[in-house]
């Protein structure tokens, strides 16, 4: 039976060594509310002022008409003339243009057609850049018919702001680091000082062991998860329409897997460097890069989102999203929580039986 | 024993303890595949396979014709729905990330040439991916009307095509618009990054754990021999990986290099300076191994997030666009995306050649002398 007395030990003696680290704790609270600042305001897509050179050979009413358009949004920003003597892909090379306007010597008269050359070594820019031109030309040209009128609703984020979507996976990346990572280099590091044997051999039992190691590890996660969903709710305005034990329930559920996720690797590293590399790789790359925290899973090839199956963050960010900015219910989020558990269940069962067998 | 000789031994005893581990090696070669891999087909900001949901209230020749519209093509995937759902409740519940709500008199207003409505509701919660659905889904009824407008029953009075003004696109260095092209020496711009300032970032502070940094103190060696012992291995591995990522990056993602892969080693080598530089700096002032990682990984993180991999630092506000521009990291992946992808030769990459030059040498320079004054 384990006794909580001896697990409170244990756990105390392991907020000792957090504490006692003061520069990893400080990391561990502001590395997420930096990144949280740098989503919130730089991780825009919009493009903005995208420097344009022109080669008017009409230099008539038309295409100043057309040249003035471009110049006008804040889409564009004309590149002085002295570089016009360059070739565009050498002007991309030297970075001064990213696209060019060449308007032909008989434009408004017989001729109407105008080429742009875009930089598409950024190819979502040089995308982007297309459609803001293509909507000029054909604002000051075409009269469109309004054939099919396309009413567009944009639901629960209407005016698209990206730290809608980040603060959520913010939460999830940063609870799977602290309760996976952490927990993971704090086993191994007692591994690797052979003072975990020295704890064997008290009365200790393993299970309390692992209780007293996990839980202040827990607090931290949540208590740092708590800190990113107030800076995201007072500084981004990013609304919890759901919830909030609901919210808990499942954070709960997540951070358990995540847990079992560090001690699956503490059994297997020996060394706190490679607990530290394995934790990486298994936890915060395919967090940041699989889990939809930032790419759409759907656009992955097929392989690729075949393995995000197996990584607990895809569910939980379903379920935090699905939590905060939809207010989804248990009845709609149940079948990610039961793969949170699933899941759970599976590695503490493998790693149990690996640190018995370790153990003998 | 000459200088040389003691810093021959000392990269000897590097690589010796360095190949010792399979660990370690797997960290240095397996992982940087992996990633590059990984990476290569996950950071993309194309959308693809959106899931679409369709109420056909109008079930009329037109209606058809559109829907088939939309499920050609990868764009997107449309899912079943029944009858009796409503547009919101299939986006909270996940089933569909935009539904189209074709209503009952579509097909009839289209054909008599009246003007037709369509309904479009998007989950906004990826702003990116919802801006992107919206376009797209434009585009196509864009395009069907175009098509259609052709073998109408009752032609409309023809839209008033005034002699507008017709743009032709070209794209340069990219005409296919492929996004490996621009993520690929990113990723390989980051991987050079961990790999230098991990290993030394580790390097001295193992010692230090380990009690071996004062065995080596208190020997004739001197500060700067035991510094180019420990870093030249890592600059020589750091190398090799670069090859190695370059290799695959051409096996995989048939990325060729477009511009001279001399400048490009001199770029790195350049870089590998800074980077090297705040391992060392970053080693010397921490007592651990695991505060190593963390502050390693820290600085990499902001550094990563502000280098214009996952978006272009000129879309930044001003105030970041200047944080940016002291990030050496940021300058090194333009320069592997301008010699990649563009070609561009040295004498067009000269302030980024200045810039990492002067950052080497303040960072390596500050790193050494204060290695200096701990011991």
């Amino acid at each position: 039976m384990p006794s909580f007395s001896r697990i409170r030990a244990i756990a105390e003696k392991e907020v000792f060594h957090i504490l006692r680290d003061s520069r990893t704790l400080v990391i561990i609270f502001l590395m997420p509310l930096l990144q949280l600042i740098i989503f919130g305001y730089a991780m825009n897509m919009e493009i903005r002022q995208v420097p344009l050179l022109v080669d008017d050979l009409a230099m008539n009413s038309s295409s100043r008409a057309l040249v003035d358009a471009f110049v006008n949004t804040d889409y564009f920003q004309l590149v002085p003339k002295e570089a016009g003597t360059l070739q565009p892909d050498e002007l991309f090379r030297e970075r001064r243009a990213q696209a060019s306007l060449s308007i032909p010597k008989d434009f408004g008269a017989s001729e109407h057609r105008v080429l742009l050359r875009i930089d598409a070594s950024d190819p979502n820019s040089a995308q982007m850049i297309q459609n803001y031109a293509l909507g000029i030309v054909n604002s000051t040209g075409i009269q469109t018919d309004a054939g099919i009128d396309l009413r567009a609703q944009i639901l629960y984020n209407p005016d698209l702001k990206s730290s809608f979507f980040f603060v959520p996976g913010l939460i999830a990346l940063i609870l799977v680091m602290v309760c996976a990572l952490l927990t993971s280099i704090s086993i191994s590091r007692e591994k690797e000082m052979g003072t975990m044997e020295q704890i064997l051999v008290s009365p200790v039992s393993a299970t309390e062991i692992l209780f007293g190691k996990v839980i202040p590890y827990l607090v931290l996660g949540l208590l740092d998860a708590l800190i990113i969903l107030a800076v995201g709710m007072l500084l981004f305005q990013v609304p919890f329409r759901g919830d909030f034990s609901v919210f808990l329930l499942f954070t709960f559920l997540y951070v358990l897997t995540s847990l079992c996720l560090g001690l699956l690797v503490s059994t297997v590293a020996k060394t706190q460097q490679a607990a530290m590399m394995m934790a990486l790789g298994m936890t915060l790359l395919p967090t940041l890069l699989l889990s939809g925290y930032m790419f759409p899973i759907s656009s992955m090839p097929v392989i690729l989102q075949k393995l995000t199956y197996i990584i607990p963050a895809s569910y939980y960010l379903q379920i935090i999203r699905g939590i905060m900015l939809k207010g989804n219910n248990i009845a709609q989020l149940y079948q990610a929580g039961l793969s949170l558990l699933g899941m759970s269940v599976l590695m503490l069962i493998v790693a149990a039986r690996r640190f018995k067998l370790r153990l003998s | 024993m000459s200088s040389a000789g003691v810093i021959t031994s000392f990269i000897k005893k590097e690589f010796r303890q360095i190949m010792r581990s399979r660990e370690m090696l797997i960290v240095l070669f397996a992982l940087p595949a992996v990633q590059l891999l990984v990476m290569g087909f996950a950071v993309t900001n194309e959308v693809k396979n959106l899931r679409l949901g369709i109420l056909d209230y109008d079930r009329s020749a037109s209606s058809r014709d559109l829907i088939s519209s939309f499920s050609s093509g990868d764009r997107f995937q449309v899912v079943p729905v029944s009858e009796s759902d409503n547009a919101a409740e299939l986006i909270s519940a996940w089933k569909a990330q935009l539904v189209l709500v074709i209503p009952p008199d579509f097909g009839a207003d289209y054909q008599m040439g009246r003007q037709s409505s369509l309904q479009l509701v998007l989950d906004g919660i990826d702003g990116n991916s919802a801006a992107v659905a919206n376009s797209y889904a434009a585009g196509v009824i864009a395009d069907f009307y175009q098509r259609q407008s052709k073998t109408r029953l009752h032609r409309a009075p023809l839209p008033r095509l005034s002699p507008g003004v017709q743009l032709i696109s070209q794209m340069s260095f990219n005409p296919d618009l492929k996004s490996s092209l621009n993520t690929i020496p990113g990723i390989i711009a980051i991987l050079v990054t961990v790999t230098s300032m991990m290993l030394s970032a580790i390097s001295l502070v193992k010692e230090k754990e380990l009690g071996t940094l004062e065995q080596l103190m208190v020997t004739p060696v001197k500060r700067y021999q035991l510094m180019a012992g420990k870093l030249i291995p890592y600059l020589i591995i750091t190398l090799v990986q670069l090859q190695v990522a370059i290799l695959l990056a051409g096996l995989i993602f048939g990325l060729e290099l477009a511009g001279s892969y001399f400048t490009l080693i001199l770029f790195s080598v350049v870089y590998l300076f800074t980077s090297l530089g705040l391992g060392i700096l970053i080693s010397s002032r921490v007592n651990s191994q695991q505060q190593a990682m963390f502050f390693s990984w820290f600085i990499m993180v902001v550094m990563i997030l502000l280098s214009g991999f996952f978006v272009p630092i000129r879309n930044m506000p001003q105030s970041i666009q200047w944080i940016s521009f002291i990030n050496p990291l940021s300058h090194y992946m333009t320069v592997l995306r301008e010699i990649v992808v563009k070609g561009s030769s040295l004498a067009q990459l000269s302030r980024e050649l200045w810039i990492l030059s002067a950052s080497g040498l303040l960072v390596f320079g500050f790193s050494v002398l204060s290695f200096r004054k701990r011991v």
